[in-house]
C-alpha cells in the first residue's frame, strides 16, 4: 500500500499548487485541511489541486476539498482540481463534486480556468 | 539502658584482621553504637549516657537534636556510630579526671563537626526528597494524561499518591452535582473493599470539613484529638493520623483527597504542599475525565436516539438494518438513518454520513434528521427535502460541515411499491430485482452543505414483490480489499449474490462478505439497510402484523 503524500508550491502571490499522491486517509486529509487553511490565511485565492498522482480519495478528503471551496468562496477565491484517473472521476461523480468544484484534465487548463474566474471580479471592479 | 555485654559477645564473632583497618575496640564501639541506635529505633529516649565500665560516651544533645528534626533512625544510627568511634574502646581503661575532661571537650567538638555534617546531609536529603516528590507529582500528572474512564483513573491516582506520601490509606471523595454531599468514589490501602460508596454532608466529618473550608486539614492522632465522629467515609480500620486536601476545579470544591496512617504522625508543611499539588493535578484529571465521560454519554445517547426505533414500517416490506459504530464516545461516527411516516400517504427514509466524529457529529446528525422530518412535513418530494436540508446546513453549521445523504419516499401503486429518491454526494442505493440483476438508483447531487443552491434530481422506480433495495454508507463501499477499494460495483456484486434470500439473510450475507474482504486496518462506521418488497397488504390490516422491522445491532 502506497502512503499518501502532499506537496505544495507557490505559483504567485495569489495562486498556489497543491499536489496529492498515493492513498489519502484520515491523517493526510487532516494535513490537507491544515494546508488549505494556511494557504488561505496567507492570502492565496487560487488553488490548483492536482490529483494526477493520487491512487484514490475517500469521503473524508472529499469533505476537505469541499471545505476549501467553501472557505475560498466568500473571499472571492476559486479552486480547480486536476483529475484524469477514471476511478477518481467516478468517485467525484458519485459525490457530484463536479457541481462543487471545476475538474480539469491538466494543470494548465485548471490554471487557465482560475485566471479567467479571477479576471472577472477584477474587470468589473 | 541495655547491658553492653551483648554487643561485646556479638563482636567476638566478627572475623577481624586486627591492626589493619579495624581494631577490635573500634569494632566493639561500632556494634554497641549500632545497638544503641536500634534501641532508639524502639522508641527509647536517649539521655546523656556514659556506658558503665567503658569509655563510650553518647553525646545526648546531638542525638536529641537529630530526633526532633524528624530524622530517620538510620541517620541517628550513623551519628551514634561516629560518636562511638571517637569514644571507644569498650573495655574498661583507667582514666584520670583530666583525661575525662579532655574526652568531653573532644566529644563537644566532634558533636559540632557532626552537627555540620548533619546539616549538610539534611540539605542533600531534602534536595533528593524534593526531586523524588517532583517525580511523584509528575507520575500523578502522567496518570492524569492518559485518557481513561473514572473507574480506572481514580485507583491509579490513589496508588501513586499513597506511594508518594507513604500513607496506609488514601481516598477520593467526589462532590455530588448539587454540591451538598461528598461520595466516597475510590479507596486504596486498608479497608479499601469496605468503604466505597459512603457519603458525608459538606461540613460534617473530616472530609466534609475539608470541603466546607476548602483548605487542607490534618489530625495528628485521633486518640489524642478524641475519637472521630461516626463518619462513614473514614475507613473503619484504626487510622491514627489523617490529612485531607480539597480538590478544586475552576474555583469550586469538586471533592476531597484524604490520606491516613496507622501510626500517629505529624504531616510536615512540605507534605501538605505535596499532597495539595497532587490533588490539584488529580482534580484537573478528574474534571477532564468527567467531561469526557459526559461527552461520551451525550454522544451515545444522541446516537442511540438517532437509531431507528420500531416507530415506522412500510406495509408489505421487510426492513432489516445493521448499524455498526467503529468507535465509542469521541470516536463515535456520523452515520445515521431514519425511517418515518409522511402524512397518511407513505413513508420516507433518510440515510447519511456526517463528516466528523464525536458529540459535534452527533449534533449535526440530529440537525440532519430533524430538518429532514420538518422539511418532509411541508413538501415530501426528495429534491425539496434535500434542498431544505442543504439550507439548514448552510445557515446553521460551519463552512465545510457537510454530509452525504440519500432520501427516498415509498408509496404503493397497485401491486408495486414506488420509490422516489434523491442522492446528495452519497453512494447510490442498489436494487436487486427478481431476475437477480443489480442496478444503481438515483442521480448524483452535491453533498449537503457543499454549495449554496444545489439541485437534486429525483428518480423513481417501481419495486415489485421479490425485489430488494439496499441502502448503505461508505463503510461498505470504501472497504479496502486486496484489489483496491470495494466501490459501488463491489457492493453491487455482493448484493447480486443475495438473489433469492429474504431481507434478513441478505443483510447477514453482505455483512459477512464485507468482513471477509476487508484488508484495511481501520474500521469505519457502517450502516446497511435492506428493504425487501413483499405482497401489498390492505391498508385496513395493521402494519405491525405484516411490515416487519428487524433491527440488528452489529458487534463493534
Amino acid at each position: 500500500m502506497q502512503n499518501g503524500w502532499i506537496q505544495d508550491e507557490g505559483i504567485d502571490d495569489r495562486a498556489h499548487l497543491v499536489e496529492i499522491g498515493g492513498e489519502l486517509d484520515i491523517a493526510s486529509a487532516s494535513q490537507l485541511k491544515d494546508l488549505f487553511e494556511r494557504l488561505i490565511a496567507a492570502g492565496k485565492r487560487e488553488l490548483v489541486v492536482d490529483l494526477a498522482q493520487a491512487e484514490f480519495i475517500d469521503s473524508t478528503t472529499i469533505g476537505v476539498l469541499v471545505r476549501g471551496v467553501n472557505q475560498l468562496e466568500p473571499l472571492g477565491g476559486v479552486m480547480a482540481v486536476v483529475c484524469v484517473k477514471p476511478e477518481l472521476l467516478k468517485t467525484f461523480e458519485i459525490a457530484a463534486l463536479d457541481q462543487v468544484v471545476g475538474l480539469y484534465p491538466s494543470r494548465d487548463e485548471a490554471l487557465a480556468y482560475l485566471r479567467a474566474a479571477d479576471a472577472r471580479p477584477a474587470a468589473t471592479g | 539502658m541495655a547491658s553492653p555485654t551483648t554487643p561485646v559477645a556479638a563482636s567476638g564473632s566478627i572475623p577481624v584482621r586486627s591492626g589493619v583497618l579495624f581494631s577490635r575496640p573500634l569494632l566493639e564501639g561500632l556494634v554497641l553504637a549500632t545497638l544503641l541506635a536500634l534501641l532508639d529505633l524502639a522508641d527509647h529516649t536517649l539521655g546523656p549516657v556514659r556506658i558503665p565500665a567503658t569509655n563510650v560516651l553518647i553525646v545526648a544533645p546531638l542525638v536529641t537534636a537529630a530526633r526532633t528534626d524528624g530524622l530517620r533512625t538510620g541517620i541517628v544510627g550513623a551519628y551514634a556510630v561516629l560518636l562511638a568511634l571517637i569514644f571507644g574502646p569498650l573495655h574498661p581503661v583507667a582514666r584520670t579526671a583530666d583525661e575525662l575532661v579532655v574526652v568531653t571537650v573532644v566529644a563537644a567538638c566532634s558533636a559540632g563537626a557532626v552537627w555540620v555534617a548533619h546539616v549538610r546531609c539534611k540539605a542533600e536529603r531534602s534536595e533528593r526528597q524534593r526531586t523524588r516528590e517532583l517525580e511523584q507529582v509528575q507520575s500523578v500528572t502522567d496518570a492524569a494524561l492518559e485518557q481513561v474512564g473514572m473507574h480506572e483513573l481514580l485507583p491509579d491516582l490513589l496508588m501513586r499518591i499513597t506511594e508518594s506520601v507513604e500513607a496506609d490509606s488514601a481516598t477520593f471523595l467526589l462532590m455530588e452535582v448539587d454540591g451538598s454531599r461528598l461520595v466516597c468514589r475510590s479507596v486504596a490501602g486498608v479497608d479499601s473493599h469496605e468503604s466505597t460508596g459512603g457519603e458525608v454532608q459538606v461540613g460534617v466529618g473530616f472530609a466534609g470539613k475539608v470541603a466546607a473550608e476548602a483548605k487542607p486539614l490534618s489530625i495528628r492522632d485521633w486518640n489524642e484529638a478524641g475519637h472521630p465522629p461516626s463518619d462513614p467515609t473514614l475507613p473503619r480500620n484504626e487510622l491514627r493520623s489523617l490529612l485531607g486536601v480539597p480538590l478544586m476545579a475552576e474555583g469550586r470544591v469538586t471533592g476531597v483527597l484524604q490520606v491516613g496512617t496507622r501510626a500517629p504522625r505529624a504531616f510536615s508543611t512540605q507534605e501538605v504542599k505535596i499532597l495539595q499539588l497532587a490533588a490539584d493535578r488529580a482534580a484537573l484529571a478528574i474534571e477532564r475525565c468527567r467531561l469526557y465521560e459526559r461527552e461520551r454519554e451525550i454522544a451515545r445517547e444522541l446516537q442511540e436516539g438517532l437509531l431507528p426505533h420500531a416507530t415506522a414500517s412500510i406495509p408489505g416490506v421487510e426492513v432489516s438494518s445493521l448499524y455498526r459504530a467503529a468507535g465509542e464516545g469521541q470516536a463515535i461516527g456520523g452515520d445515521f438513518f431514519d425511517l418515518f411516516e409522511i402524512g397518511n400517504s407513505g413513508q420516507a427514509v433518510l440515510l447519511g454520513d456526517i463528516a466528523g466524529k464525536g458529540a459535534a457529529a452527533a449534533a449535526t446528525t440530529a440537525l440532519a434528521r430533524y430538518s429532514a422530518r420538518e422539511a418532509a412535513a411541508h413538501d415530501s418530494r426528495p429534491g425539496a427535502v434535500l434542498s431544505r436540508l442543504n439550507q439548514a446546513f448552510r445557515s446553521q453549521r460551519a463552512p465545510g460541515d457537510i454530509c452525504t445523504a440519500v432520501y427516498g419516499v415509498f408509496e404503493w401503486r397497485d401491486e408495486a411499491l414506488e420509490v422516489t429518491l434523491s442522492v446528495a454526494g452519497h453512494p447510490p442505493p442498489l436494487v436487486l430485482n427478481r431476475q437477480g440483476e443489480v442496478a444503481p438508483v438515483g442521480r448524483p447531487g452535491p453533498p449537503i452543505g457543499a454549495v449554496p443552491a444545489p439541485f437534486y434530481s429525483e428518480q423513481s422506480i417501481s419495486l415489485e414483490p421479490g425485489d430488494t433495495l439496499l441502502l448503505y454508507t461508505d463503510g461498505a463501499s470504501e472497504v479496502k480489499t486486496a484489489g483496491g477499494l470495494l466501490g459501488v460495483e463491489g457492493v453491487a456484486r455482493l448484493l447480486e449474490r443475495c438473489h433469492g434470500l429474504d431481507g434478513r439473510s441478505a443483510l447477514g450475507a453482505i455483512e459477512a462478505d464485507l468482513r471477509r474482504c476487508d484488508m484495511g486496518d481501520r474500521q469505519d462506521d457502517l450502516i446497511l439497510l435492506v428493504l425487501r418488497v413483499g405482497r401489498r397488504v390492505s391498508p385496513t390490516v395493521s402494519s405491525d402484523a405484516n411490515g416487519v422491522l428487524s433491527h440488528t445491532q452489529g458487534a463493534p
